[in-house]
C-alpha cells in the first residue's frame, strides 16, 4: 500500500470513531424515546404523523406483529413503486417523455423489488430509462424507507436483548417515524446542502445538449442529484441517479466529495454499534461489535488495495509502469477514475460492499481477481461489515448468538449472550437466516450457470435484452450464460456476484453481465426479497424469544462478550461460515482465476 | 380491426397480463413471508 493510502485508511477510521459516539448516543436516545434537541422543532410532526396515520407509539408489538406490519408495509410500498414506474409516462416531471417502453414489466418488478430491499440493483440506465418522477417518488420513497425499516429492525433485535420478560420488542410504527424525522431527514438535509456546495447539481432542467470541441453534439443529464446522493450514501441504498454512479463527475465530482461519500456510507452502520451498547447498558459491548467490524473491513482493504497496486503480471510483462510514482497511481488501473486511483477506489469498493450501499466509484469486473474477491466476500460474509443501515448490525448480531453457541459447546456450558440464555429455538433462527442467504446465493448462481433457454418461440423472450427501445437490435441470448462479457472462472464471478449483491441486499454489480432480461431482472429481484425478508423474520422470531426471558446475573462461568477476545471469536466465526458456504463458489471464480492469470503470464 | 390495432391490442394484452403475473408474484412471496413468521411462532411455542 502506498503511503496515501494508508493515510487515507487511517483518517477514514479516525472520523469513524469520532462520529460514533455521539449519533450512536443520539439515536439511542431517539429510539428509546426520549427527548433530543430536534423535538423541539420535529415533535410536532412525529404527533401529527401518530395522529394521522393512528398510531399509538406506546404501544408494544409482539415480534409476530411487529414483523407482519414491516411485511406488510414493504407490500404496499413495492406494489406501489411498480404502479408509478409502470405509469411514469403519464405521470408529471417527465420532460425526456419516458414510458412504459423504457420501463417493461420485468424490469419494473426488477426495480421495485431492489429499491424495496435497500438493494438498489440497477438493471436500467438511469439517464435512458427514468422520469424525475420515478427517480423522485417512486424510488427515493424507499431510500427512505427502506433505510428507516432496516435500523427500525436492528432497534427491534436490540430489545430482544436489553428488556427482561417482555412480551413485546417496541412499536414499528413509533421506529419508522422516529428514524426517518430524528435521523434520517436532518442528516440528510444537511449532507444535500454539503453536496450542493461540491458541485453536486440540484434542477430539474430538460437535459441540456451541447456542442463538443469536435463540433459533435452531446447530450447532458442533469436532474434532482444532490437530494437522491445524499440519501442513497446516508442510507446505503446506492442506486445511482447516473449509470456510472459514483464515478460520473456529477455525482461524486471531486476526492474530497468521495470521502465525504465514504464517511457517509459508514456513519449509521458504525455509530448504531454504540446504540446498541447503550441500549444493553454496556457500551462495551458495542465497541467489541465495532472492533469485530473494523478488523473485517481493514483486513479487506489492505487485500483489496495491495492486489491493485500490485497491478498484474500482463501489465508488467508489457513493460507498463505498475509502481506508483509522483505523477500517476501504477497498478491496475482499468476500470478506475483517473480523479481516485487506485487507492481511493479500492477503499471505496471494500466500504460500499461491506456495507450493503452498492454504490461504486470503479468497475469491479476489472479489478485484479484478488481486488475483485474482497468486494466478492464482504458480500458473502451476509454484509455484517458495518453492512446496511441496521442489517449489518442484526447481521452480526445473529453472528455473537452463534460465536456464542460455539464458545459454549467448547467449554461444556449453556451458551449465555447479555444476560440471555441462548437455547435451541435461538441458535435454530440464527441458523435459518444463515442458511437463506446462502440457499439464494448458490442455489440462483447455480442455477443461472447452467440453465439453457430456448432461442427461439415464445420462451426466448425469457432471455432477451430489448436493445429495440434504445434504437439498437434486441438481443436473443438463450443459455443464461450467454449474457456474460467473459467466459471462464471471470463469467463465473460475473454470476455469483450478481446474485450475492441481490441476496446480500446490494446492488453494486460486478458488471460483464447484461442483466435487463427477464430472467435476470426476475431473479435477481427474488434473491434479493429472499435476502432482505426471509433473513429478518428469523431474526425478530428470535428477538422475540430473547424478549420473553429472564436476566442472568454473570458469574464466574460467564464467557465475557465485551473483550477483544471475543470480538476475535466473532471475526472468525464470520470468517469460516463465509469460507466453508461459499468457498467452492470463489475457488471456481476468483481463486481460480488468479491462478490462471499467473500461469498465462509465465506461458 | 385492422392488424396495426391488432397488434396494439394484442401488445396492451400482453402487457396486463405480465403486470398480473409480477403482482400475483409479489403478493404470493409477501404471504409466504408471513406464513413463514407464523411458522417461526409456532416452532417456538411448541420448544417454551
Amino acid at each position: 500500500m502506498t503511503p496515501i493510502a494508508i493515510l487515507q485508511v487511517v483518517l477514514y477510521f479516525g472520523i469513524l470513531l469520532v462520529i460514533t459516539k455521539p449519533l450512536g448516543s443520539y439515536m439511542a436516545r431517539v429510539f428509546e424515546g426520549e427527548k433530543t434537541f430536534l423535538h423541539g422543532p420535529l415533535g410536532w410532526l412525529e404527533r401529527g404523523t401518530y395522529r394521522v396515520l393512528g398510531v399509538d407509539p406506546h404501544r408494544d408489538m409482539k415480534w409476530t406483529e411487529y414483523a407482519t406490519s414491516m411485511l406488510m408495509f414493504s407490500l404496499a410500498s413495492m406494489v406501489f413503486t411498480y404502479g408509478a414506474l409502470r405509469l411514469q409516462g403519464i405521470l408529471p416531471l417527465n420532460p425526456q417523455h419516458f414510458g412504459v417502453k423504457q420501463m417493461p414489466a420485468d424490469l419494473a418488478f426488477n426495480t421495485a423489488a431492489s429499491f424495496t430491499t435497500n438493494t438498489n440493483w440497477q438493471s436500467y440506465s438511469p439517464e435512458v430509462t427514468m422520469s424525475y418522477f420515478s427517480n423522485m417518488v417512486a424510488l427515493a420513497i424507499h431510500n427512505w424507507a427502506s433505510a428507516a425499516v432496516g435500523i427500525a429492525i436492528a432497534i427491534a433485535v436490540i430489545r430482544g436483548f436489553s428488556r427482561k420478560s417482555a412480551d413485546g420488542i417496541g412499536n414499528f410504527w413509533a421506529d419508522m417515524v422516529r428514524c426517518t424525522l430524528y435521523v434520517l431527514l436532518p442528516l440528510s438535509f444537511v449532507g444535500a446542502v454539503v453536496f450542493l456546495a461540491m458541485g453536486v447539481p440540484q434542477n430539474f432542467d430538460p437535459y441540456t445538449v451541447v456542442t463538443t470541441l469536435e463540433g459533435g453534439k452531446q447530450t447532458i443529464a442533469l436532474g434532482p442529484v444532490a437530494s437522491q446522493e445524499i440519501i442513497k450514501q446516508l442510507g446505503t441504498n446506492g442506486g445511482g441517479f447516473f449509470n456510472a454512479n459514483s464515478a460520473h463527475p456529477f455525482e461524486n465530482p471531486t476526492p474530497l466529495s468521495n470521502f465525504f461519500t465514504l464517511v457517509l456510507i459508514w456513519s449509521i452502520p458504525g455509530a448504531i454499534t454504540h446504540t446498541f451498547g447503550k441500549m444493553v447498558g454496556n457500551t462495551k459491548q458495542g465497541w467489541a461489535l465495532f472492533g469485530a467490524m473494523a478488523a473485517l473491513a481493514l483486513a479487506g482493504m489492505i487485500i483489496c488495495t495491495s492486489a491493485e497496486q500490485a497491478g498484474t503480471p500482463h501489465l508488467a510483462a508489457a513493460h507498463i509502469q505498475t509502481a506508483a510514482t509522483a505523477m500517476q497511481s501504477g497498478g491496475n488501473m482499468e476500470g478506475k477514475e483517473v480523479r481516485f486511483g487506485i487507492a481511493a477506489s479500492s477503499l471505496f469498493a471494500t466500504v460500499t460492499t461491506g456495507a450493503s450501499c452498492g454504490a461504486v466509484n470503479a468497475m469491479h469486473d476489472s479489478f485484479t481477481p484478488i481486488g475483485g474477491l474482497v468486494p466478492l466476500f464482504n458480500m458473502l460474509t451476509g454484509e455484517v461489515i458495518f453492512g446496511g443501515v441496521g442489517a449489518g448490525l442484526y447481521g452480526m448480531l445473529m453472528f455473537a448468538v452463534l460465536a456464542v453457541f460455539i464458545a459454549g459447546l467448547m467449554v461444556g456450558r449453556t451458551p449465555e449472550y447479555l444476560g440471555k440464555k441462548i437455547e435451541k429455538f435461538e441458535v435454530q433462527m440464527a441458523m435459518l437466516a444463515t442458511l437463506v442467504l446462502a440457499a439464494s446465493v448458490l442455489g440462483f448462481a447455480a442455477l443461472s450457470s447452467t440453465i439453457d433457454l430456448p432461442k427461439t418461440g415464445a420462451l426466448a423472450a425469457l432471455n432477451t435484452w430489448p436493445g429495440s427501445v434504445y434504437g439498437g437490435a434486441d438481443a436473443v441470448y438463450g443459455a443464461a450464460t450467454g449474457n456474460l462479457n467473459n467466459a471462464g472462472p471471470h463469467g463465473f464471478s460475473e454470476i455469483f456476484y450478481a446474485y450475492a449483491s441481490g441476496t446480500g441486499n446490494n446492488g453494486s454489480a460486478f458488471a460483464g453481465i447484461t442483466a435487463n432480461t427477464p430472467w435476470y431482472n426476475g431473479t435477481i429481484a427474488l434473491a434479493a426479497l429472499i435476502g432482505r425478508f426471509l433473513m429478518i423474520v428469523p431474526l425478530l422470531a428470535m428477538a422475540g424469544a430473547l424478549a420473553k426471558k429472564v436476566h442472568i446475573p454473570a458469574s464466574s462461568g460467564t464467557f465475557p462478550t465485551d473483550t477483544p477476545t471475543f470480538a476475535g471469536l466473532l471475526v472468525g466465526v464470520v470468517v469460516i461460515v463465509g469460507a466453508l458456504t461459499y468457498f467452492p463458489g470463489l475457488a471456481l471464480g476468483p481463486i481460480v482465476e488468479q491462478f490462471q492469470m499467473n500461469v498465462l503470464a509465465t506461458h | 380491426m385492422n392488424d396495426a390495432a391488432l397488434a396494439v391490442a394484442s401488445l396492451e394484452e400482453h402487457e396486463i397480463m405480465a403486470d398480473l403475473i409480477f403482482l400475483v408474484i409479489t403478493v404470493g412471496f409477501f404471504a409466504v413471508s408471513i406464513a413463514y413468521t407464523h411458522g417461526c411462532e409456532k416452532l417456538r411455542g411448541r420448544q417454551s
